[in-house]
């Protein structure tokens, strides 16, 4: 966990627009303001498939990954929190299974909290939240057998995945489980889809607590993550301009002379094409 | 108050990196010092949590064992298998300088230990890892059907870049021009379009993942970390 580098200026600027969108939204959500997110299949699927398994009486299993503390798992633990107060009311079975040691006790007082707050702490089984190390494929093996001998009916895979992705997609698929997976691993994104009956990936799985809860506040922070989108896509569109005017050489110094210059534009859409 | 209190000291907790990377300082000021500390605190603080998990899964199948459950065999190798490695790992300190990966030499429980990691452990991972292969192949003959345009364009990607990574593929279009080999058009699919489009996803992700920090360290995520009652 080593910090990469320093903040230049325009990272503070990046930082501080970044940091005032996210509250301004959330204080415009505090205020009442409705705020529109769009469907996400994958996430809209999850009290589904969670039914499916209360229909079927069998268990569900969910995948932390193999990431230890890190944003990716504390995302995953948000999409948990949910499960766990839609299954504690249909009294279905969920086994999640740790990959990292430093995890496995906040996720067990996740667990254990969550069904407390729903007023069904009696569902609550330590057994139930298995930390199997031994590393990605011992994990990745201990997680297939659970899946195989519970014969789950609904699989979720959230958190920080790599090589053993689709063997535990293609086992999950070999029980008949529904399967939902998200991850920001880039890598494994084509083995989910090919797999799994839902997706998420990308900003969608760090969308999904916000997703999933539609508290206003969430909302409000996913509404300024976009806004901050917007600024940096403009700074990388005038970056990518400029840097094209300046190595075609018809850059000037001065700007405006240069944009009411007819000659220099038409030097510039003939050089842009050689780059 | 508790509520409070986990907000104030996660704040704490983050501005220590956050000051950290903004302010204008040097290597080795009191600030890269502060950094170096708190990591290897978060470091030491996570041995605890080894401790706990050790703990939890000793004791399940110590109890699986004592009260010879369904499969109670597999918790005594299980055990067996724990003290083995774990005194053998500790008698030997690990690797010693000289030893090399796959050399058995060395007293008994050096050897012993090299065995179990060398001879065992790394072979099973590879093992495994090999039978993706077969995953790989059952969940494309399963997935990759085209019914549709997109799908058969996604098909036909598939085919020249799987082509265009082998040889096959260079010794089928060898001959051709540039424009029409391959691997050529291999590494245009790949560098061109697939690499517009993960740099978008990894865009995206970023940004998903600055945001939720951001809700973290603030104490705006709502859930159990901050006892929200529903």
């Amino acid at each position: 966990m080593e910090a990469s580098g320093h903040a230049t200026v325009g990272v503070f600027l990046v930082a501080l627009f970044w940091t005032a969108a996210i509250i301004v939204n959330i204080l415009r959500a505090r205020a009442g303001r409705e705020l529109f997110i769009r469907r996400i299949p994958g996430l809209t699927a999850v009290d589904e498939a969670a039914g499916r398994s209360t229909e079927m009486g069998r268990p569900i299993v969910y995948g932390l990954g193999l990431m230890g503390i890190h944003i990716t798992t504390f995302a995953s633990l948000a999409i948990l929190q949910h499960i766990i107060r839609v299954t504690a009311r249909l009294r279905t079975r969920m086994i999640v299974s740790v990959c990292e040691a430093p995890v496995y006790p906040i996720v067990e007082e996740v667990v254990r909290d969550t069904y407390r707050s729903v007023g069904e702490p009696e569902q609550f089984n330590a057994d139930d939240v298995r930390y199997l190390p031994g590393g990605q494929f011992a994990w990745a093996l201990a997680t297939m057998g659970i899946i195989a001998r519970e014969k789950a009916a609904t699989c979720f895979y959230f958190g920080w995945y790599e090589a053993e992705s689709l063997m535990l997609a293609e086992t999950g698929f070999s029980v008949g489980a529904i399967q939902i997976a998200g991850t920001d691993q880039l890598h494994q994104i084509p083995f989910f889809v090919a797999a799994c009956d839902y997706c998420v990936f990308g900003e969608e799985y760090f969308a999904a607590s916000a997703y999933l809860s539609r508290e206003p506040v969430m909302l409000g922070s996913l509404v300024g993550q976009d806004w901050s989108k917007i600024l940096i896509l403009t700074l990388i569109l005038l970056g990518l301009i400029s840097a094209q005017m300046v190595e075609s050489g018809v850059w000037v110094h001065n700007p405006v002379r240069f944009l009411l210059d007819s000659w220099s534009w038409k030097h510039f859409w003939q050089i842009l094409p050689r780059h | 108050m508790k509520r409070g209190l986990i907000r104030l000291i996660t704040f704490a907790a983050g501005l220590i990196l956050v000051v950290e990377y903004f302010w204008p300082g040097r290597p080795g000021d009191w600030l890269d010092v502060s950094r170096r500390n708190y990591l290897d605190f978060t470091a030491v603080v996570g041995a605890f949590g080894l401790g706990v998990g050790w703990y939890q899964l000793v004791h399940g199948h110590a109890v699986k064992l004592a009260r010879l459950r369904k499969g109670w065999f597999h918790s005594l190798g299980f055990l067996l298998t724990v003290v083995a490695a774990i005194g053998l790992g500790i008698y030997t300190r690990g690797m010693s300088p000289e030893h090399k990966p796959g050399e058995f030499a060395g007293p008994w429980p050096q050897q012993a230990w090299s065995y179990m990691t060398w001879g065992l452990m790394n072979p099973l991972v590879a093992s495994v890892f090999s039978l993706l292969a077969f995953y790989v192949a059952s969940a494309a003959y399963r997935a990759f059907r085209i019914k549709n345009w997109e799908a058969a364009l996604m098909m036909a990607a598939a085919i020249i870049v799987m082509l265009g990574q082998v040889p096959v593929g260079n010794a089928l279009t060898y001959h051709l021009p540039r424009w029409g080999q391959l691997p050529v058009w291999k590494t245009w699919i790949m560098a061109t379009i697939n690499g517009s489009a993960q740099r978008a996803l990894l865009f995206g992700m970023a940004v998903g993942a600055i945001a939720t920090s951001l809700r973290l360290w603030l104490g705006l995520e709502r859930g159990a970390f901050f006892e929200r009652r529903l």
